[in-house]
């Protein structure tokens, strides 16, 4: 399979000392949006700078969109707006667009069409000759993100482009997101703001440590984690019920909270619940309430920032697995 | 790259033109121009300031050559040298010290060095940027000057312009150290701060030079004068076919005793003149530009252009115990100095100059090309 952006072995050392990135490994594919999470100092930033060539790489085999990274060439092709940037403040949201996208080696006739057409998409056509200087957070982000996209890339960088944004200026960066990834780009997002990823990533990587800790789909990441969740109303005996449906039905080690009356279920599969149900039922248990369970992705970045399965699952007995890593 | 290039420029210019220093010094340069080309004009008897009462002054009179040498003297002593070469270039330098450290702060250089455009070539660019504001600064003023001394005195001092392309060269001098220290520090303050401080020592390099470049001419002049005078007082005898009388033989006496005693200081401080050259051969020669240009535009020196307003050798002034022809040999022996020192080889300056402005621009470069932002 093609891929966008193919990284092996990333490692960035500052000054001999900071081990920033201790080996990336890293594929995102084309016309996916794919999304990084990390928690403060886990070397997104600088694994996002390195594919921008704002900084070296110690160590860096890999590609992106088909040439070495560092090709000063290819990013032609790629826009990029990165987390606090800090446009001239002199000049007007048009002229921001208009001199970044010369930059990008857009020619001036491009510069103008796109320019208004992008104001249009993130909804800064009024205030497109206001300064810099005047505009609101959420504004700033607004032009940036179609300063990034003047030179119509093929892949998008956005670090953390939601910062500052308030929720109906969220919504609207999510759907012109989509709108990207519809027109077939490819997307990658640095993002702090979990649930927003989990709404438009395809794929994501966790990041800790300057080590990739978990890649893939949020259904491969979340594989292992789905269950059945069945409360009791008033067990008589929780720990007998577990081992009675952990014996009979073969369907792995079966999790309880008793504060909750909770009984944990690894299995997908509808049929087992059936027989589970069935076989409390027969035992005189009355069932409260069942439900599918899948873990969030905050589950999932929690899990590979601690190390241990917690926080939103409690009772649930055995760390999650990545799809794919 | 060329469109790279043009939209930098376009949004140098955006930049400058927000700048309110930029206006000031603008309006500061048109009043220094109309104040010393526009507030006064020559009468048959001498010159009328304003509305005063005029002055007489015969050096100075319409139709005189004191006209020329007055106007000159004003645009390359005071306006050229003091104001733009002083004034409007630390201006100029406190309105572009934050343009670069502007351009590599945390937020900025992230989007700069994303675009598909070598590190060292949009480097080079904007430090080309930077010089736009002098560039534009100069062309209006000297360009105003120009255009009042030709319209209001019928004088077209065409050699002026030439102030337009030294003194920008003079400022890309000053900016490449101030690109440096911009690189290395990202700070603008440590920027401006250390730019003036090495402009300072840059000067004080030149002036300790200049002084001793002065020394070892004004002997050299003695040295001419007083072999001329030796000359032709021996040529007078051969003609004559006489001995030197007793007034004659006292001054050939005096002649050859200045003879000799200019010779020996001028010997003695030629190996300083040689180190002090060695020396400049180094550092970036800003002085050497605004000598150039007053050279080429045959400027009057200190002494002549005072000489306007008085006559040194007359009673009032000269020394009882020297003669009014002594005083006057005085005058042109330093006039003669002060031209030998401004007569600069102005294509080795550039040239050596270049050379210290381009080791600055390449270490510069190098580390913008290297550094993690």
């Amino acid at each position: 399979m093609n891929t966008t952006v193919d990284l092996t072995g990333v490692e960035k050392i500052y000054r001999g000392k900071t081990h920033a990135l201790r080996g990336v490994d890293l594929q995102i594919h084309p016309g996916e949006v794919f999304g990084l999470l990390g928690p403060n100092g886990a070397g997104k930033s600088t694994l996002v700078k390195i594919l921008m060539t704002v900084i070296s790489p110690t160590k860096c085999q890999g590609t992106m969109l088909g040439k070495p990274i560092g090709d000063k060439g290819t990013l032609a092709k790629v826009g990029y707006l990165p987390e606090h940037h800090r446009f001239p403040t002199y000049l007007k949201g048009k002229q921001v667009l208009d001199f970044f996208g010369a930059m990008a080696g857009v020619s001036k006739k491009d510069r103008r069409a796109r320019s208004s057409k992008l104001l249009d998409l993130v909804g800064m056509s009024d205030s497109a000759n206001m300064k810099i200087g005047r505009y609101s957070k959420g504004m700033k982000q607004r032009i940036g993100i179609a300063q990034a996209l003047m030179n119509d890339p093929q892949f998008i960088v956005l670090d953390e482009p939601t910062d500052g944004v308030d929720p109906v200026g969220r919504k609207d960066i999510r759907e012109i997101l989509l709108q990207l990834k519809a027109e077939g780009r490819t997307v990658f997002l640095n993002s702090h703001l979990l649930s927003e990823l989990e709404l438009v990533c395809d794929r994501v990587a966790i990041m800790v440590k300057g080590k990739v800790r978990q890649q893939g789909t949020i259904d491969e990441l979340t594989k292992d984690t789905r269950r059945y969740e069945i409360q009791l109303h008033k067990p008589s005996d929780l720990s007998k019920a577990s081992a009675s449906i952990q014996r009979q039905l073969n369907i792995g080690d079966v999790g309880m909270d008793q504060e909750s009356r909770t009984l944990y279920l690894p299995t997908t599969d509808p049929a087992a619940i059936q027989s589970a149900i069935d076989l409390l039922r027969s035992s005189g248990e009355t069932i409260q309430t069942i439900h599918q369970h899948r873990s969030s992705l905050e589950d999932l970045f929690m899990v590979a920032v601690s190390g241990v399965q917690g926080g939103a699952t409690p009772g649930a007995d055995r760390p999650n697995k990545g799809g794919s890593q | 790259m060329i469109r790279v290039f043009k939209a930098m420029l376009i949004d140098s210019l955006r930049y400058l033109r927000s700048r309110y220093l930029f206006w000031i010094v603008l309006a500061l340069s048109a009043l220094v121009a109309v104040a010393l080309f526009a507030t006064y004009s020559f009468t048959p008897d001498g010159i009328q300031i304003l509305w005063f009462s005029p002055i007489d002054n015969e050096a100075l009179a319409e139709g005189s050559m004191g006209k020329e040498i007055f106007l000159k003297g004003l645009f390359n002593s005071y306006f050229v040298k003091i104001w733009l070469g002083w004034g409007a270039m630390i201006l100029a330098l406190i309105s572009t010290a934050s343009l670069i450290p502007d351009f590599i702060s945390d937020g900025a250089v992230e989007i700069n060095l994303s675009k598909p455009i070598r590190r060292p070539t949009l480097f080079l660019m904007k430090f080309v940027c930077g010089l736009l504001f002098v560039l534009l600064q100069l062309t209006i003023g000297i360009g105003l000057a120009y255009l009042i001394i030709g319209v209001r005195f019928d004088l077209w001092l065409h050699s002026s312009l030439l102030a337009i392309p030294l003194l920008t060269l003079q400022f890309l001098y000053l900016y490449a150290i101030a690109a440096i220290i911009s690189v290395l520090t990202r700070s603008t303050i440590a920027s401006l701060l250390g730019t003036i401080f090495l402009w300072f020592i840059i000067f004080l390099i030149q002036f300790v030079s200049n002084s001793i470049q002065l020394g070892y001419e004004s002997q050299v002049a003695q040295v001419e004068l007083n072999q001329t005078r030796i000359a032709e007082l021996e040529s007078t005898l051969a003609e004559t076919q006489r001995e030197p009388n007793t007034s004659e033989r006292v001054k050939q006496g005096v002649w050859e005793t200045n003879l000799e005693q200019s010779e020996k200081l001028a010997d003695s401080m030629y190996p300083w003149v040689r180190n002090a050259a060695l020396v400049e051969l180094f550092i970036p020669k800003t002085g050497d530009l605004q000598k150039y240009l007053a050279s080429v535009s045959n400027a009057p020196v200190a002494n002549e252009f005072m000489g306007l307003f008085m006559d040194v050798s007359n009673d009032e002034f000269r020394p009882a115990d020297i003669s009014k022809e002594d005083m006057q040999d005085a005058n042109s022996s330093e006039t003669a100095a002060r031209k030998a020192v401004r007569d600069v080889s102005i294509l080795e300056s550039i040239l050596t100059s270049l050379g210290a402005v381009g080791i600055l621009l390449f270490l510069a470069t190098w580390r913008f090309s290297k550094r993690d932002f």
